[in-house]
């Protein structure tokens, strides 16, 4: 069968495939492929393209795209009220075609023009109810039957970019994308502090005096324990004529942060206290979002891996590339984690001093003088003896280098020396 | 009452009278095709996702003068073509909607064989055929967004698909 004896075109065999034929004529493009071997080979290449089309796929939107619109979403403060011709939409106003509407402009400025001619020349004064008419122009809908689509920085340039403001919004808003039948994201004006799905990293350090050091040394152990808490480090100093001293770095639970902090500042008089959150919603966020780039990348370039066949360096080169690509996941997971932690765990450094109390101890007498003397000569013997021990370090440390500078220099200086001691000028002087 | 079953242009309409969750609705619905749109033509990752924000974010201005007399999806489809027509006049004046060469070092990808064999099929065929096989349209919405008769969508597609066809064939063999 030649393609000039088909009833059925190859365009129209392309709609047929697409789905794009009416009934009757896709009826009659099926009995005619049933039947034409040319039209099947045909139909198998569009397949074969479409399938091979599907093979390019992207990846999935980052999650910060959402980052300057949730903004401008809670700054969209609804469409306003006092035009009334504004916002109305075709739902609920009748379907005129624009010519209908410029009519109706028209006649409208005919009758304000009629009115106020006809009260212009009336002696007294009437109410000019027809100044008030609606201003047509403001509702006549676009001819295209597309509605018209704003163009590129006609009006979106008043909304910045991936506004700061946004990124707790946009958590929000991603939290809401997970979870469609939750109501938070509403058009209530909560305020802005209830952000459940904002990431923050909080910290905190407090500095303490305390009479009982050991007292409070054993609270600071409870309340670790009570609230789940772990020390990262803790130190303790004792040092002769002044008070002992302890430096904790703890690890609270966020969520039970503030009741940590307010057992602990019981535990003495608070000298110094700081608090600070550190925001990291759009770091997890873009972390997540390149997490989930790279996943993406890898499982591909297994794909490539299993599907082509091609040259050993190309293979070679996308089993680096996957090399690579794992890499980067499990640097970025560890990230996460350690992200995940932070939040998770706020930091609380603990100062805790004791009040230093000197004491007049006159139950041990002073040593006695010759006793004293005694150790003021074993003092100045062990001084020479460092001494002397000190100089002969130096001398083995210098020793080499000066003698080897002297072996270097020796002969040159000495060559030196005789030639200036041969010069007229020696002589002479 | 919002509900996965909700029509877009219920949406938009409900989103007129003030309901911020159906404009939420609409970004789950299209965030992820929108940025596909974008990502396919252009090669900055970054920029995709710039004109995928400004996309909605025209929605949300525009919202006042929305008229269902379209679909949305054709209607925020257009707002996404203006926007990549635009982003290609200011780089290259009186450029075609082409595709961008990809990003150094993500030339190893699937597909890597589909797109260099798509850059090399004429500029508008290739539009069609990636509104037709990508973003799914229908050959009267390809019209009504390309601004051409239905019968020339019809005739630039099969082209572009037998030009891809023989353009995938050879570099198979070749590799």
């Amino acid at each position: 069968m030649t393609r000039s004896t088909h009833s059925v075109g190859p365009e129209e065999l392309m709609a047929y495939l697409d789905g794009e034929l009416p009934v009757e004529r896709a009826r009659q493009c099926a009995a005619h492929l049933e039947q034409c071997a040319e039209c099947q080979t045909l139909a198998a290449d569009l397949k074969s393209v479409n399938q091979q089309l599907n093979l390019w796929q992207v990846e999935a939107a980052p999650e910060s795209v959402a980052g300057a619109v949730v903004p401008a979403l809670e700054s969209w403060r609804g469409l306003p009220k006092s035009k009334p011709g504004r916002g109305l939409t075709a739902g609920r106003w009748p379907q005129f075609r624009p010519w209908v509407w410029g009519l109706a402009g028209a006649v409208s400025a005919l009758l304000v023009v009629t009115t106020l001619t006809t009260l212009h020349h009336q002696p007294s004064p009437a109410p000019s109810a027809a100044l008030s008419a609606p201003a047509v122009g403001d509702q006549v809908a676009p001819a295209s039957p597309v509605p018209p689509a704003p163009m590129p920085g006609e009006e979106t340039q008043s909304l910045a970019l991936k506004s700061p403001v946004g990124i707790a919004s946009a958590n929000r808003l991603l939290d809401r994308l997970s979870d469609r039948t939750s109501s938070s994201f509403s058009a209530s004006d909560e305020p802005r502090s209830a952000q459940p799905g904002s990431m923050i990293a909080r910290t905190a350090s407090v500095t303490l005096v305390s009479k009982d050091f050991d007292q409070a040394r054993s609270e600071l152990d409870a309340v670790l324990r009570r609230h789940n808490g772990y020390a990262a480090q803790l130190t303790v100093d004792a040092p002769a004529g002044t008070g002992r001293s302890l430096t904790a770095d703890l690890r609270i639970p966020a969520s039970q942060l503030d009741a940590a902090l307010a057992e602990i500042k019981k535990l003495g008089r608070v000298e110094q206290e700081t608090q600070g959150g550190e925001e990291v919603t759009q770091q997890y966020m873009d972390l997540n979002a390149r997490l989930s780039n790279a996943r993406n990348t890898e499982q591909r370039l297994v794909e490539v891996l299993q599907q082509r066949t091609g040259k050993m360096a190309d293979i070679l080169a996308v089993e680096n590339e996957i090399a690579r690509v794992r890499g980067d996941i499990e640097q970025m997971e560890a990230e996460r984690q350690g992200l995940e932690h932070r939040v998770a765990y706020a930091a609380l450094q603990v100062q805790l001093k004791e009040e230093y109390k000197a004491s007049l101890n006159l139950s041990v007498p002073p040593p006695s003088s010759a006793a004293q003397m005694k150790n003021s000569l074993v003092d100045g013997l062990r001084a020479a003896t460092d001494s002397l021990l000190g100089l002969a370090q130096l001398l083995l440390y210098c020793g080499p280098v000066l003698l080897l500078w002297t072996l270097i220099l020796f002969w040159p200086a000495r060559v030196l020396w005789r030639r200036w001691r041969a010069s007229p000028a020696a002589k002479s002087s | 009452m919002i509900t996965a079953t909700t029509s877009d242009e219920q949406l938009m309409l409900d989103f007129q009278q003030g309901c911020r969750e159906a404009f939420a609705e609409l970004f789950c619905r299209y965030r992820d095709p929108i940025y596909g749109f974008f990502r396919r033509r252009l090669s900055e990752f970054a920029r995709a996702e710039e004109l995928a924000q400004e996309a909605f974010l025209a929605i949300l201005k525009g919202i006042a003068r929305y008229e269902p007399r379209a679909t949305f999806r054709t209607y925020l489809y257009g707002i996404a073509f203006n926007l990549l027509a635009a982003e290609r006049r200011k780089r290259t004046p009186g450029a075609v909607l082409a595709l961008e060469a990809p990003e150094p070092g993500s030339s190893v990808e699937t597909g890597l064989w589909v797109r260099q064999a798509l850059e090399k099929l004429d500029g508008r065929d290739r539009e069609i055929l990636l509104l037709r096989e990508y973003e799914q349209f229908s050959y009267a919405e390809i019209a009504e967004l390309v601004r051409i008769p239905v019968n020339t969508v019809r005739s630039r597609l099969f082209r572009a698909r037998l030009a891809l066809k023989d353009l995938l064939v050879s570099q198979q063999g070749l590799s």
